[in-house]
């Protein structure tokens, strides 16, 4: 039995190297482009007949759209309707990968946390530009030091804060990794129960596992959607904060 | 496409194939950290630029439109709504002019009719008295006549009865009638 | 008559976003705060070994970054429920 860690494992495909550094094209990469192509396909089936009239895959491209604009203007206001394409793609970049990494023998490469380390590492640096370039750079220095506070507070709270500021790409990346990878992990290891559990008492021992792994399916299916979307509204909340400097 | 279902063929058989237990997390496996962030980038980036230059502007254009059409549907909605109302206000008015129209109407014809009934009395009762006059000056006439004629008639009627009864002729006096009744 | 059937329409539909936001809000923030702690704790002892290796006093910054980077995150932890009551 192969260790439920096993699935995480990065296996090259295409060897490739660029100037001495190693790009091979591995199944992370390709699980990626699956992603991709899915996307396409779910948002060109959308767009094929337009119609004012829309049709249902028309309809769900459009609430998705939707989805995402509602969201944008909760938690930033009009002003982040300039980074609508940012957030739609990334939200739905990381619930498709999330979907298909359910699928069976299929790779989950939100799991990875160097994939979801630098998704939030940029938007970290992303976030940081368009504070100093909206407020400037004493202004976005003030953030770290909340008003209202006694001084001697301060030696203690602005390296709270600055701590705080600079766990944001870890806690938003080890969220999205920790729970797909505890997922998949769980999935195997129940799936493991189930086969070895039902092969030593004639099948019937494997049943409860085997209804306790298709609840959790159902529970893991929830999680990637709802990951997706705390990662896409974290995203949100990250450029409100840059945005109205407070 | 081709390519893609060579590539899955290989993907699959891949990640079928048994993997040794290495041993902790191959996530943490830097071996592989510089080609994981280079395929992403570039699939971000490409997704990206996909959504960001065609998807997109096509949906938004769409919406737009429909925007656009429903509002022009509701102004025509609104301006139908506006025209209706305003034909019944019309027709309101109207109505009201011509009940309006019909009261001062019906008062001017009972006014004129009042005035016309009181004239009309009024001419009765005068001719009326007029005839009353007239009458009595006709009486009063007639009376006259009677009572001056009386003497003579019954001078008259003396005389026949006298010729009657003496089977003689005589010519009687007015003038010694009234002697013998003493008048005048 | 079709202004007070907009109106009603508008505020149904008002009542019904602001419903929904309440909703994702605390469940979004019930996420949160599941990780910020763990967060800032490893943000901490980073910033702990990478002073260190840069001035080598092998274990003062990481003991002092460690302590506050569990301040930081029971802060955060503070912050997010302090929000949660406010709503």
């Amino acid at each position: 039995m192969a260790s439920p860690l096993a699935q995480f494992e990065i296996k090259k495909i295409i060897e490739l190297d660029l100037y001495g550094y190693d790009i091979s094209f591995t199944n992370s990469s390709l699980a990626m482009t699956f992603t991709v192509i899915a996307i396409s396909l779910f948002l060109y089936l959308g767009i094929k007949n337009l119609n004012i009239i829309p049709s249902k895959s028309q309809t769900l491209v459009e609430s998705t759209f939707e989805f995402i604009s509602s969201m944008i203007n909760d938690n930033i206001g009009k002003e982040g309707m300039k980074y609508f394409s940012f957030i739609f793609t990334l939200f739905l970049f990381i619930l498709i990968g999330n979907l298909l990494g359910m699928l069976p023998f299929s790779f989950t490469w939100t799991s990875h946390i160097i994939v979801t380390f630098s998704i939030a590492f940029f938007i970290f640096l992303a976030v940081t530009f368009i504070a100093i370039y909206r407020h400037g750079l004493l202004k976005f220095i003030q953030f770290f030091a909340p008003s209202g506070v006694p001084k001697p507070m301060l030696i203690l709270l602005v390296p709270i804060e600055i701590i705080s500021y600079l766990s944001r790409p870890i806690s938003l990346s080890v969220r999205l990794f920790a729970n797909m990878m505890a997922g998949h992990t769980l999935l195997k290891v129940i799936g493991s129960f189930v086969f070895v559990l039902g092969a030593n008492s004639f099948i019937i021992g494997g049943i409860l596992p085997l209804a306790f792994l298709i609840a959790l399916t159902g529970l893991e299916i929830v999680i990637a959607f709802l990951q997706a979307y705390v990662f896409a509204i974290l995203t949100c909340l990250y450029i409100n904060d840059a945005i109205h400097l407070h | 496409m081709a390519r893609c279902a060579f590539l899955s063929v290989i993907f699959f058989a891949e990640i079928t194939r048994a993997a040794d237990g290495k041993g902790g997390m191959p996530q943490l496996n830097p071996e592989s950290f510089f080609s994981q962030i280079f395929w992403l980038t570039l699939l971000f980036v490409f997704l990206f630029s996909v959504i960001h230059y065609f998807f997109l502007p096509k949906i938004l254009k769409i919406r737009k439109e429909r925007d656009e059409t429903i509002n022009n549907y509701l102004n025509e909605a609104k301006k139908i709504n506006d025209s209706i109302n305003l034909i019944i206000d019309e027709m309101e008015k109207d109505f009201n002019n011509a009940k309006n129209r019909q009261s001062s109407e019906l008062n001017k014809a009972l006014e004129e009719n009042k005035i016309k009934l009181s004239k009309r009395v009024a001419e009765i009762n005068e001719e009326f008295e007029e005839k009353k006059v007239q009458l009595d000056i006709d009486i009063n006439k007639n009376r006259d006549s009677i009572t001056s004629n009386l003497p003579s008639i019954c001078v008259k009627l003396s005389d026949i009865l006298y010729e009657k009864i003496m089977k003689d002729k005589k010519k009687g006096n007015i003038n010694e009638f009234q002697k013998i009744i003493g008048e005048k | 008559m079709s202004d007070k059937c907009r109106k009603k329409i508008n505020k149904k539909i008002k009542t019904i976003k602001a419903s929904q936001r309440e909703n994702k809000s605390g469940y979004s923030l019930g996420i949160k705060i599941s990780i910020d702690l763990v967060a800032a704790i490893i943000t901490g002892s980073i910033i702990g070994l990478g002073l260190d290796k840069f001035f080598s006093t092998k274990p003062i910054f990481f003991l002092i970054f460690l302590v506050l980077g569990i301040i930081t995150g029971f802060y955060s932890l503070y912050k997010s429920v302090k929000n949660l009551n406010q709503m």
